[in-house]
């Protein structure tokens, strides 16, 4: 493969009003082509146009009939707002020693979808419009565009859902495409039409007439479970390709609405929260009026406080009083009985006799005693001091602030997510919120119906094996029952031995290029890792799972980074056995990768891609001094795109190098 | 023990009758009962004047023994501390709420919380 892009031009494709003869053209010692551009200014739109032009399809995995619904939205604005009505790409290339043309028009003039129309020249000679797709097949076919315009969203996830069903499908059928394996299979499968029918014919003439009845009747069945098992893989292959396609609509629509989604999924979390919010106010509200409802004597407290420390002195004053009297009476007591004699209550001696000291000191302990029994009053009021404890309420008080934080916080938070709820519904306003949702519950419909069709697929491929190996025997038996007819019997041995070395050879290519692509993407993925001898590579197994192997075994966790290199790795090795050589176009391939891994896929993973490398970049993946710096004199042409006017709808692209 | 010199049924102005049904209905499940105790024990906490109460034009609302007071709480809390005519608690527990309901009114229009009222003679934190 020697084809190599030369230049393209562009009239009126997105925010491209006019691009003349941009050249792309790149020699062996500089390959590279870079064009720099930041988000939203176009980059995407120019390796869209370049897709368009070679297969009438901006975006990847779409028929052209698929795009004519969507292809106006690619007309420039402006220029039709000018009364413009054409938009046009033109791609100069040369392959096999050849000059080739490919020009494509879309007359975008208000009808539902646009007139296209391609004109294709080889070194000059018009190429008839029928043949122009396959004369573009021949050289790079659409069903492997994939591989050699690659548009760098594709790595998202890509490395998580290869290992789902549906998307080991996908890489089967992708190794099985570069192979031209389909068509091989339509052909066995026509192989095994002629050879039953042979078979029924070489069994109409077997001379056993028992045995003869018995073939014939088992092959009628298996031709009725055969015929049974093709309608059911036809119906369900239709009910794939509708699913499939309505899900590319559902996509469609909801990447139109992508933010809306993000809002309605925003609003719903949101007002999941706001009703939960709700509900925890009314139970802090519910508590704070319990709390009133018992704890109401709260606001006395300090009052009750004050008095129980009131109740409490006084208390104390009445029992010192007590104590007071007690020992008065104790005195009184003791002095009484010294004057009539006898022994001390306290030491037991005999107490002297009464004098007249001792009478005054009584009288005067007598005069002492009723002057404190007439101030003591009641005594203390223990019962008081009680009902007044009973009365203090020391929680409410600090449990009630404590509900009046929490409630306070929550109403705050719940005004920030009504603002917020509030700023979203005036961005939803113009949109139904349920249909977006809608779209969301549809694509996950759709996507488990696909999956539903094939597991069905699968288990009716198995049916179909099981059909042909019993077939396969009743060829044997007809073979040896014998036959009136030798030539038929060549005939079946023939259609046997075709159909049989047919699947063997389909076996083996699929076995073959799975080991080619595990073999090829491990060499990648081991140039562009950091620390390679970590790894022992990347497995495909039989089933088309993909595995990277550490050094302690399979099925080793690696970063985001670490997934975009398997994704590289992987598709760089399907495009090497796609086609060897050639070009390839990145867009956006360097994201989410470290400057050291950009160096690595820049410098190893490009080049062994083919032999002319367009590369559509960011500066947030590499700068126009990053991309001198690792490429230096490989780069052979260089762009930037820029927006003159500051107008999203009007782009340029001039040279830098 | 019912005194039968106190008063019977209690009540609260117009005026003081149409702030406890806000507060009653903002604070207290729509309870005025509780409301109204709440008031009274404010009125206590804040030291509220008794004679700046209206002496007259209380509308009845409650029957004060068996509705407002099931226990004793209220007859209790007067007499401990020595509020109002000795022997007629619950005429002074109808001045008391008055003068809280509408205390509470003026506060709560002032934009503080009943966290804040809650605090009524108490040092502050």
């Amino acid at each position: 493969m020697t084809l190599r892009f030369e230049s393209l031009s562009l009239k009126n494709f997105g925010p491209y009003r006019e691009i003349d003869n941009l050249s792309l053209a790149t020699g062996p010692e500089s390959p590279v082509v870079v064009i720099h551009g930041e988000n939203t200014l176009g980059k995407t739109n120019l390796f869209r146009a370049l897709r368009w032009c070679l297969y009438g399809a901006p975006e990847a995995g779409k028929t052209p009939a698929e795009s004519a619904r969507g292809l106006a939205d690619y007309m420039n604005r402006p220029a039709r707002a000018e009364g413009e009505s054409d938009m046009q790409v033109v791609i100069n290339f040369s392959a096999n020693g050849q000059q080739y043309q490919l020009t494509r028009t879309a007359k975008v003039d208000g009808g539902a979808a646009p007139r296209v129309l391609a004109d294709l020249r080889i070194d000059s000679a018009v190429v008839q419009q029928a043949s122009i797709d396959a004369e573009i097949g021949r050289l790079l076919h659409p069903q492997i565009s994939e591989f050699f315009l690659f548009d760098g969203e594709l790595l998202r996830d890509f490395y998580d859902r290869l290992n789902s069903d549906r998307e080991r499908d996908l890489l089967r059928s992708s190794i099985e495409s570069v192979l031209g394996i389909p068509a091989l299979q339509l052909a066995s499968r026509d192989i095994d039409v002629m050879r039953n029918d042979v078979m029924q014919r070489q069994s109409k003439a077997v001379k056993n007439q028992k045995d003869a009845e018995n073939a014939r009747r088992q092959l009628r069945e298996l031709k009725s479970r055969h015929e049974s098992l093709e309608k059911d893989r036809d119906d369900t292959l239709r009910a794939l390709r509708k699913a499939e396609q309505d899900l590319e609509d559902v996509k469609e629509r909801i990447a139109g609405v992508d933010d809306l989604k993000a809002d309605a999924r925003e609003m719903e979390g949101l007002e999941a929260l706001i009703k939960g919010g709700e509900e925890e106010e009314r139970g802090l509200r519910e508590d704070m009026r319990v709390l009133l409802a018992r704890g109401w004597v709260a606001p006395a407290a300090s009052k009750l406080t004050d008095a129980l420390l009131d109740a409490r002195a006084k208390n104390d004053a009445a029992q010192g009083k007590q104590k007071e009297i007690r020992q008065a009476e104790r005195r009184v007591e003791l002095l009484q009985k010294q004057i009539m004699g006898g022994t001390c209550p306290t030491c037991q001696q005999k107490l002297p006799p009464p004098d007249a000291v001792t009478t005054e000191a009584l009288a005067a302990a007598e005069i002492e005693l009723q002057r404190l029994r007439g101030e003591a009053g009641d005594g203390p009021d223990l019962g008081l001091e009680r009902r007044i404890q009973a009365l203090i309420d020391t929680r409410t008080i600090d449990a009630y602030r404590d509900k009046q934080t929490q409630l306070n916080k929550l109403v705050s938070t719940q005004y920030d997510r009504s603002r917020r709820l509030g700023t979203i519904k005036d961005r939803l306003k113009n949109n139904d919120a349920v249909a977006i949702r809608q779209l969301g519950n549809e694509q996950d419909r759709l996507e488990r119906a696909i999956e539903t069709y094939q597991v069905t697929l699968r288990k009716l491929a198995e049916d179909e094996a099981k059909v042909g190996a019993e077939q396969n025997k009743l060829a044997g038996v007809l073979r040896r029952l014998g036959t009136g007819r030798p030539a038929l019997a060549a005939e079946t041995y023939f259609f046997e031995y075709v159909s049989d070395l047919v699947t063997r050879t389909i076996d083996r290519y699929q076995e073959r290029t799975r080991a080619d692509v595990e073999t090829t993407s491990t060499n990648m993925f081991m140039k562009l890792i950091r620390d390679p001898e970590g790894y022992e590579g990347i497995t495909i197994g039989r089933d088309y799972r993909v595995d990277l192997v550490g050094k302690r075994g399979p099925a080793m966790k690696t970063s985001e980074g670490g997934r975009q290199l398997i994704a590289l790795s992987l598709i760089g090795a399907l495009k090497r056995a796609a086609v060897r050589g050639g070009p390839v176009v990145l867009d956006s391939p360097l994201a989410r990768l470290d400057l050291e891994h950009r160096e690595n896929v820049l410098n190893s993973w490009v080049p062994e891609l083919g032999s002319q490398a367009i590369l559509l970049v960011q500066s947030g993946e590499l700068t126009e001094s990053q991309a001198r710096d690792i490429m230096g004199s490989r780069i052979g042409q260089a762009y930037r795109i820029t927006r003159p006017n500051g107008d999203p709808e009007e782009a340029i692209i001039e040279r830098t190098q | 023990m019912v005194n039968e010199n106190d008063k019977q049924q209690i009540g609260l102005t117009p005026e003081a009758n149409e702030a406890i049904a806000r507060i009653a209905k903002d604070y207290f499940g729509d309870s005025q009962q509780d409301a109204y105790r709440f008031a009274i024990s404010y009125a206590i906490g804040a030291g509220l004047d008794l004679n700046d109460a209206p002496q007259g034009g209380y509308v009845t609302k409650f029957s004060a023994l068996g509705t407002l007071e099931t226990g004793t709480s209220i007859r209790d809390l007067l007499e401990i501390l020595k509020i109002g005519e000795r022997g007629r608690p619950f005429a002074t527990a109808e001045k008391l709420a008055e003068l809280g309901v509408r205390d509470i009114a003026s506060r709560l229009e002032g934009n503080e919380t009943l966290a804040d009222l809650l605090r009524v003679g108490s040092e502050p934190d």
